[in-house]
């Protein structure tokens, strides 16, 4: 019993991170209608942030997280300005094929400038623990954890309480009423894909202390992120969360009962059941 | 005259809203049936439940006797049904001349034949100059009336056709009217729905008047232009 | 009033059917040029069963992708199962590797049947997504059954019985068996440019709705067209692990491999004739010549160009030269 609840503590921990990339996925399918296909790679850009930052200035990584959040939102800005803007009206594969584009650029840009060998942060914790009860913490997983609470939180209140979250939720319920109402659905674009990509870059800060980086290893968490999205249901933002949780849960259950080296096709296995039987997601309405 | 399509009853409903509601409907071979009714009626809603681009809620839909109402929109195509896009579906990539040729292929297998059935329409539609040049160069009068030469090339029993004369110029408009009368006199049953009430009112054998997804009325053209309940839906005073 | 001549032989229909013709020709006077090749350029015959391989194999992923429109990420599913089925065989049946590959091309038709069965009733990106998760699970479970594929180590091909008296590890003999299996996969294009069946795959590829109503049944045409390409990708699968001798599942159901192929064809040119043979040559060769500075780094080719494509020449690049030949 101690040991199961010990997994699926584990589990909700890293579904906390998967839910900021689903998020930011979730985000960007909804207002644009873009899959974006380099999602995992702006986590490893996220990734790599960190690591010049604790390298070059020896700045704690858990304290360069707002630069990197600062860095991904600008570079998302500016992609979507001169590659995505000008196919906005193109057919839905010219986005897959750029996105795709993009992220082959970006993972191999940081082959040329970090090399090819996976890259690791040492910080006093983290390999450290604390405990509660039987239950054991990592103390990185923890404080990731509960800065993704917090950024989770902020995202909300923006997108409820503030007019831009509001432009959000106009441009992704109808793009050409929010563009008759005023709304910069340019601007509004722009500002998803900074927001999306800072989101991702900041799951790779969160993700860098626990796991190894390597410009190759994006297309793994794009799967993460598709997987996470479909299960909440695409451009459903609140569905990605659910979905974050569950598939950290699903993957900490199934490699600790199953088999970890199928760890990834449980996600996918799920994954391909929600888009085949409710497209809409499991938490959302199915359209008739 | 022996009878082309039914319905019994069609209904359609979209979440809360009752697109199409109860709807008994039927054309004779080689009527002209115009379909009228205020912006968000139904009619549109119509034409996809019979063509088979969407599922009914209830009722049936009999073409010829047969019963259709589960038929996919392929199948009901090769029954018979042809129509066109309100909102226009070209293929865009192809040419004017392969459009239509996509179409001639149901009745003609071989391509020489097809090519020569697609070249007959596109000569009866005035298309023939275009036929070479790709469908998405074409004007918004020219892509009208690919949609009904792209339905022809089919030789259907029974054409949907879905505001083709609107938007077009009074000449160009005239030259649509014409043609629709030269298909019907090829023994081609017609529903159309239109907005222009001088067209509708000057080619179709009967009028059928939906408001909010309900026939509120029926008859010849000056029948249905003499209801008040007509006249009511339009002016909106109930 | 113009006057217009009798049906059937109007003008205007004809250039259609003499590009028809004139794009046999050029296809025909191609193959016949590259088979010049080993001759002409003996050291970069490597270089030159590669681009010819991948060029075959990119036509094959056109007549789903690019012919009917539905993009798959997951093609390298029939490599593998080319390779795989071909290698499996040989070694622990000791079947000869030309009956081995065609069962393997037996086996991805089936797969292709379940898969696109299924599947194919997901429109737009739906049906992309769900074709990486497929890849990615037979990838997954290739590199865990260790029983069946030898797992993650890989395996490799041991001496091959002689083809019609050819050795097949020959970079001579792969050239040529490329260059036929090119010349099918460029005839099917050829046929699908004009019969029946490759305009119901553009019709379906341009407007699902429109195609319906004129009476094509989308999903069974999808999936002929599905187990067309399949057929012809396993094929060259099974080439291409000979031409490795050794591969592991990692290469051979990797997502970079399906993304290869779907890039060398839209780069090119999606549902052209030329495309694919044009963007392999181009993104084959383009690494080729990365990979001499910068190893390891060769894919970041087909990003820049697949991003110059996208913005610039939409159609691929087969389409804009013809467009800009024609201005």
């Amino acid at each position: 019993m101690v040991q199961f609840v010990q997994i699926v503590v584990n589990g909700v921990f890293t579904g906390g991170v998967y839910a900021i990339i689903g998020i930011g996925l979730s985000l960007i399918f909804g207002v644009m209608r873009i899959v974006n296909f380099a999602h995992g790679v702006f986590l490893v850009v996220g990734m790599f942030t960190t690591l010049f930052f604790f390298e070059r200035l020896h700045v704690d990584p858990f304290l360069v997280i707002p630069l990197v959040v600062l860095v991904g939102g600008l570079l998302g800005i500016v992609l979507e300005r001169f590659l995505l803007e000008p196919i906005v009206r193109a057919p839905e594969h010219a986005s897959i094929l750029m996105t795709v584009g993009i992220g082959l650029v970006l993972s191999n840009l940081l082959l040329f400038a970090f090399g090819d060998a996976p890259q690791i942060i040492n910080t006093r914790y983290s390999t450290s623990t604390w405990h509660l009860g039987p239950i054991t913490f990592s103390t990185a997983l923890t404080i990731a954890f509960v800065l993704t609470v917090v950024v989770i939180g902020g995202l909300a209140l923006i997108l409820e309480r503030t007019d831009l979250g509001r432009s959000i939720r106009a441009a992704a319920q109808n793009a050409d009423a929010a563009e008759l109402q005023g709304i910069n659905t340019r601007r509004v674009r722009s500002l998803v894909f900074g927001i999306g990509f800072a989101l991702a870059a900041l799951a790779g800060a969160l993700l860098l202390p626990q796991l190894f980086a390597h410009p190759s290893i994006g297309p793994t968490y794009t799967l993460k992120a598709f997987v996470v999205t479909v299960l909440g249901g695409m451009g459903n933002v609140a569905g990605a969360i659910g979905g974050g949780l569950l598939l950290g849960v699903t993957e900490s259950l199934g490699a600790a009962y199953v088999s970890s080296s199928y760890r990834d096709a449980f996600g996918l296995a799920a994954f391909l059941l929600v888009l085949l039987l409710r497209p809409a997601g499991l938490f959302g309405r199915s359209r008739t | 005259m022996p009878e082309v399509l039914r319905t019994e009853r069609l209904t359609r409903v979209f979440g809360g809203l009752v697109a199409v509601n109860e709807v008994e409907f039927a054309a004779e071979e080689g009527e002209i049936v115009g379909l009228i009714g205020p912006n968000g009626a139904g009619k549109t809603t119509f034409f996809n439940l019979v063509s088979g681009a969407l599922r009914v809620s209830g009722g049936r839909i009999f073409f010829q006797g047969r019963e259709i109402t589960h038929a996919p929109a392929y199948r009901r195509a090769e029954l018979g049904i042809g129509r066109t896009f309100q909102v226009m579906k070209p293929f865009p990539r192809l040419t004017v001349m392969e459009n239509v040729l996509v179409g001639a292929f149901l009745r003609h297998p071989s391509r020489l034949a097809a090519e020569r059935w697609a070249a007959e329409i596109l000569k009866m539609m005035g298309l023939s100059e275009f036929a070479a040049a790709s469908a998405r160069s074409l004007t918004t009068a020219g892509r009208k009336r690919l949609e009904i030469a792209r339905a022809l090339a089919l030789n259907p029993t029974l054409l949907l056709l879905d505001e083709v004369v609107a938007g077009l110029n009074p000449v160009e408009a005239e030259g649509t009217v014409e043609l629709i009368r030269r298909i019907r006199d090829r023994g081609t049953t017609i529903i159309m729905v239109e907005h222009i009430m001088r067209v509708i009112m000057g080619l179709s054998d009967r009028i059928v008047v939906l408001t909010h997804g309900r026939k509120i009325a029926e008859g010849t053209p000056p029948q249905v232009a003499s209801n008040p309940d007509v006249i009511n839906a339009y002016l909106g005073t109930h | 009033m113009r006057r217009t001549p009798p049906s059937g032989s109007h003008p205007a229909t004809r250039p259609r059917i003499g590009a028809g013709t004139s794009s046999l020709t050029g296809a025909l006077v191609l193959l016949a040029l590259l088979t010049f090749y080993p001759a002409a350029f003996p050291s970069f015959i490597t270089l030159g069963v590669t681009i010819v391989l991948f060029a075959a194999m990119a036509s094959a992923w056109d007549v789903l992708g690019g012919w009917t429109g539905q993009l798959s990420l997951g093609h390298a599913v029939f490599v593998g199962i080319g390779a795989y089925t071909m290698a499996l065989l040989v070694l622990r049946n000791g079947v000869a590797p030309w009956w081995g590959a065609m069962v393997g091309m037996g086996a991805s038709v089936v797969v292709a049947a379940m898969w696109g069965g299924v599947t194919f009733r997901l429109r737009g990106p739906y049906f992309a997504l769900a074709s990486i998760a497929v890849a990615e699970m037979t990838r997954i479970v290739a590199n865990n059954w260790a029983r069946l594929t030898g797992g993650a180590e890989g395996i490799s091909l041991p001496t091959l019985p002689l083809f019609l008296g050819l050795d097949l590890f020959s970079r001579r003999v792969e050239f040529y068996m490329a260059l036929i299996l090119l010349g099918l996969a460029l005839a099917v294009a050829w046929w699908l440019q004009r019969s029946r069946f490759g305009y119901h795959l553009q019709a379906i590829r341009e407007d699902e709705d429109a195609a319906m109503a004129l009476g094509i049944n989308p999903t069974r045409e999808k999936v002929w067209a599905f187990l067309a390409s399949a057929a012809l990708t396993s094929l060259g699968g099974s080439l291409y692990g000979i031409f490795l001798g050794f591969f592991e599942p990692r290469g051979m159901f990797s997502l970079d491999l399906s993304v290869q192929l779907a890039l060398m064809a839209y780069i090119g040119g999606a549902g052209t004739l030329f495309g694919p043979l044009i963007g392999a040559g181009l993104l084959v060769g383009g690494s080729e010549v990365l990979r001499i500075y910068f190893p390891g780094k060769s894919l970041f080719v087909y990003g820049v160009l697949i991003i110059l494509v996208v913005l610039f020449a939409p159609d691929g690049l087969s389409t804009a030269v013809r467009r800009a030949r024609r201005a």
